[in-house]
């Protein structure tokens, strides 16, 4: 037995295409920006179908890199906020599973967002921390 | 606070009419056009075309925007009256804001707050802005500007200046704001690792209190409208209050308002330095570098939380338009930058 095809993904991905390219065309200019909104909500659809749940599993496995099996997320935010991970060590090993975890939810929420966010950062100019870090 | 709907309500409108004679020294008022704006998600703008009469000269005509509060608000916004209070202080120093011409209480009249601004032409939109450098002129000139306008908010000072209806002057403003985040998340009952690691940092970094000024508290590419020569005006002051300068220099610095033009730190239209110099020249302070980055980190934290509320009121308080709906997957994003700017330091690297 195996679930009929194409997958949903897949269709939602269709349905989208048909959407940006054929219908947003003729639709008022005051409209457009419902129409985007529709096509990220459309986009966030089709690509949590296709981590199929992978993300939670994801995110229990970074759960036990930094506590205790069984640790919910509120014991990491009671444990963050009481300055458990305040050591320098500490603090590396959370703030990289923070951005793991981050980097993970926006590839599924906004991927295009996280693209940006690399790009500038490659060549970014910007001089916010010039003074030094605080 | 619903009130009463203006369009096509002819009753409506003649009360409205009324109550403006006297802040407008009319004899007689009629509404010849009113049609709803693209508002704020707090508030409600109308524009609304005018033909006033007084007792002497011909009749004038009248441009305006009608601002109310919308069906429901966030928590910890200002109402329509105090906001055109500020308005009017900030008019007076020669802020450029829409002019403030009249503020209605009386809740027979449309069952809520009111006010009537003069209408501003240009566009507010942040990803326009940021796209299209045709509009505002001279992208160093309007930044630089900005930089001036922020300062001349900045002079309205609790020694100048008293608001009863605002949070008393804090010692620690940088505390304060803290506190009250801490406050709108725990009661949210959010659990945020990201947001936490966030409060962590900023109370471990936290400035010195600092000089107390009125804070804009939403200055930012998308709250004030540009024709095609400059600035025409500074809009959206529901969130003022007082608090360090800095705050509102990090707020319009932050990644979250670049829109389109993230490698570009002021609002997506220019440079530090260039937004530095206006500040400075207008007010003769010198803007601290490293207060502003504390201030820059926390106006991610802030619009992290505002978010959390925005998409509160589409979970819990069933507005369930597809807008509040997609700022849930906004914080996100805003965590990737508070990330980005609080790494710790390698050992050993």
């Amino acid at each position: 037995m195996t679930p009929d095809k194409p997958h949903t993904a897949d269709l939602l991905r269709a349905a989208a295409d048909v959407f940006r390219q054929e219908l947003m065309p003729s639709l008022p200019e005051e409209k457009q920006l419902d129409a985007l909104m529709i096509l990220a909500a459309l986009g966030c659809a089709e690509r949590d179908l296709e981590d199929a749940g992978g993300l939670r599993e994801r995110q229990a496995r970074r759960m036990e890199r930094i506590l205790p099996t069984g640790a919910t997320v509120g014991d990491l935010c009671a444990a963050i906020r009481n300055g458990d991970f305040d050591d320098p060590d500490g603090a590396l090993r959370l703030y990289e599973t923070l951005m793991e975890d981050v980097r993970d939810r926006l590839a599924l929420v906004n991927p295009d967002y996280l693209k940006a966010a690399d790009q500038i950062s490659t060549s970014s100019s910007d001089d916010a921390r010039r003074s030094g870090p605080l | 606070m619903t009130g009463v709907g203006l369009a096509g309500n002819a009753e409506a409108q003649a009360r409205v009419a009324e109550s403006l004679k006297a802040p407008l020294l009319a004899t007689d008022i009629s509404i010849d056009g009113l049609w709803p704006l693209s508002g704020g998600a707090i508030q409600e703008n109308w524009a609304v075309d005018l033909t006033i009469q007084r007792e002497s000269g011909g009749p004038e005509r009248l441009e305006c925007v009608l601002r109310t509060d919308s069906p429901t608000g966030v928590e910890i916004s200002l109402g329509r009256a105090q906001e055109f209070e500020l308005l009017r202080a900030a008019w007076d120093l020669g802020v450029t804001v829409p002019e403030p011409m009249a503020c209605v209480t009386d809740k027979s009249v449309i069952g809520k707050d009111f006010c009537l601004m003069r209408r501003v032409r240009g566009t507010a939109l942040g990803q326009k802005i940021t796209r299209d450098e045709r509009i505002g002129g001279d992208r160093d000139a309007l930044t630089e500007r900005l930089g001036r306008e922020l300062a001349r908010i900045h002079k309205i000072t609790p020694k100048s200046h008293r608001f009863d209806f605002l949070q008393p002057p804090p010692i620690d403003a940088a505390e304060a704001e803290l506190a009250a985040m801490r406050g709108f998340l725990d009661k949210m009952g959010a659990q945020r690792p990201v947001l936490e690691w966030a409060f962590r940092w900023l109370y471990r970094h936290k400035p010195a209190p600092a000089e107390i000024v009125l804070a804009h508290h939403d200055f930012r590419t998308g709250n004030y409208m540009l024709d095609e020569a400059g600035l025409t005006a500074i809009l959206d002051w529901e969130f003022a209050g007082w608090s360090d300068r800095h705050e509102d220099i990090g707020w319009f610095h932050g990644m979250c308002w670049r829109f389109a033009r993230r490698d570009l730190p002021a609002g997506g239209i220019g440079t530090r330095e260039a937004f530095r110099c206006g500040y400075e020249a207008e007010s003769g302070i010198s803007i601290d570098p490293r207060k502003a980055f504390w201030w820059e980190v926390y106006a991610h934290l802030r619009w992290a939380v505002i978010a959390l509320q925005q998409v509160n009121r589409y979970l819990v308080g069933g507005e369930r338009t597809l807008d509040l709906g997609l700022t849930g997957r906004r914080p996100a994003e805003l965590e990737l930058e508070i990330l980005r700017m609080t790494a710790p330091e390698r050992t050993g690297a």
